[in-house]
């Protein structure tokens, strides 16, 4: 699809279709790190959480 | 005098690229003992380039000892990266991260220069297989790079290597140069007080499983990055095996990183390692580090249009998001004292760091699966 891009670079011939690849990789990487990192975040935030409200509701039962 | 022709034997054999590659192996040591980087890969790898160079070397081929521990610790598993991870995360203390888990974000972000790299390298003509492991170098991790390069049979692993380890010891002279071309010193003198939360035990141990669980359920392929890293974290956390936590931070470490570097070098016997493109390869981990730096620094700034003023990250921050664990850290801390003898920026510096090391093998995983569809 991308054949129009194809040339000779320095290290070899190019191909429109590895270029769209490195595109593909460029935006679905970064998404999917992205995510991983944003889910992490979300279960250390709830853990922190819900480590934090336990000594409160300790000392509220007289515990 | 034809019976002591076999004492001229070896010397007949030499190559002006074996040459070349004594040189190299010297400037490895070299850079090790005189200016003291990565010297405990650096020499190893350095004395292996001499010895896998040598014409005629016993090392190499089907009984040599180089090409056995290459085929069965590397080749074959890659057991040898893996079981260091063990060792970097006995090592790791999560908690700066745990107590201010915003930081993970620069972790992922920092991660930037990878991809960048991956498509400078497909423009300059490079295959695919190859433009993705070049681009690992920015990785700023070496056992992932190392991983990475050998899942996809790279033409380039030995240089890969060199860089990713040669440039991890350069991150403080690479990374406040690619910071001063993003920020402004206004910018480099944000503050960022240093309220952290207490982290519980119950976080500390719970980490490591959990992230495995997530890392392995969106990245399949990361799982043995992530797995033996957490896995060595939580012989840290669990308090239950101080004895095997001391073994893996210390022997174990050791051990692999002794035989890692010479192994390593086998990738560097001269016909293919003394090529121009290896240069190239050379310098597109340098493009990856310095655009993973410019990442980082970038996405702190896009945060902080959304945040209130006092609330805001200092971008510096963001560029400790790499994996080089803790230079990078400490490159930040020294940048931010320059600029404002009051601004500590440590231990953010130090959380965003250790996110770099998840965010490293997140991407090498990510890296790894994509290319089971992208690569034909």
């Amino acid at each position: 699809m991308l054949n129009f891009l194809d040339y000779q670079g320095p290290a070899g011939p190019v191909s429109g279709g590895n270029i769209g690849a490195a595109f593909q990789l460029m935006g679905f990487g970064m998404l999917g790190i992205l995510i991983v990192m944003l889910l992490i975040f979300l279960v250390v935030y709830l853990m922190n959480r819900a480590a934090s409200k336990k000594p409160e509701d300790k000392k509220k039962n007289g515990g | 005098m034809n019976q002591f022709a076999f004492l001229s034997r070896g010397l007949q054999g030499v190559t002006w690229q074996m040459v070349v590659m004594w040189a190299v192996g010297s400037l490895l040591i070299w850079l090790a003992i005189k200016k003291d980087f990565e010297p405990s890969l650096l020499i190893p790898m350095g004395f292996g380039a001499i010895l896998v160079n040598l014409p005629f070397t016993g090392v190499l081929g089907d009984s040599g000892i180089v090409q056995w521990l290459y085929k069965v610790g590397i080749g074959a598993s890659e057991a040898m990266p893996l079981l260091l991870f063990v060792g970097i995360g006995a090592m790791i203390d999560f908690g700066p991260l745990l107590s201010n888990p915003r930081m993970l974000l620069f972790g992922g972000a920092a991660q930037f220069g990878i991809f960048f790299t991956v498509l400078l390298a497909v423009l300059l003509g490079f295959p695919l297989k190859d433009a993705m492991s070049a681009g690992v170098i920015g990785a700023a991790d070496g056992p992932t790079s190392i991983l990475v390069a050998q899942t996809l049979k790279s033409n380039y692993t030995g240089a890969i290597t060199v860089a990713a380890y040669s440039y991890m010891a350069l991150v403080p002279v690479i990374q406040p140069f690619a910071i001063r071309l993003v920020t402004t010193k206004k910018e480099r003198c944000i503050r960022m007080p240093y309220h952290p939360d207490t982290v519980s035990k119950r976080t500390k141990i719970l980490f490591p499983i959990l992230v495995t669980v997530i890392a392995g359920l969106i990245a399949p392929t990361s799982v043995a990055l992530v797995g033996f890293l957490m896995f060595g974290n939580l012989i840290r956390e669990c308090g239950k095996l101080d004895g095997l936590r001391k073994t893996a931070e210390g022997p174990l470490t050791n051990l692999i990183t002794i035989f890692l570097g010479i192994t390593v070098a086998f990738q560097m016997q001269a016909d293919k390692f003394v090529r121009w493109d290896t240069l190239l390869i050379m310098a597109l981990g340098l493009v990856a580090f310095v655009f993973d730096t410019i990442g980082g620094v970038l996405f702190a700034k896009l945060m902080n249009l959304f945040l209130p003023v006092g609330k805001k990250f200092n971008p510096m921050v963001g560029a400790a998001g790499i994996s080089a664990f803790p230079m990078s850290a400490r490159v930040i801390q020294k940048m931010g004292l320059q600029e404002d003898k009051q601004n500590h920026l440590l231990m953010h510096a130090v959380g965003a760091n250790v996110a770099g090391q998840i965010g490293s093998v997140v991407a090498g995983g990510i890296i790894l699966m994509l290319a089971q569809s992208l690569i034909h």
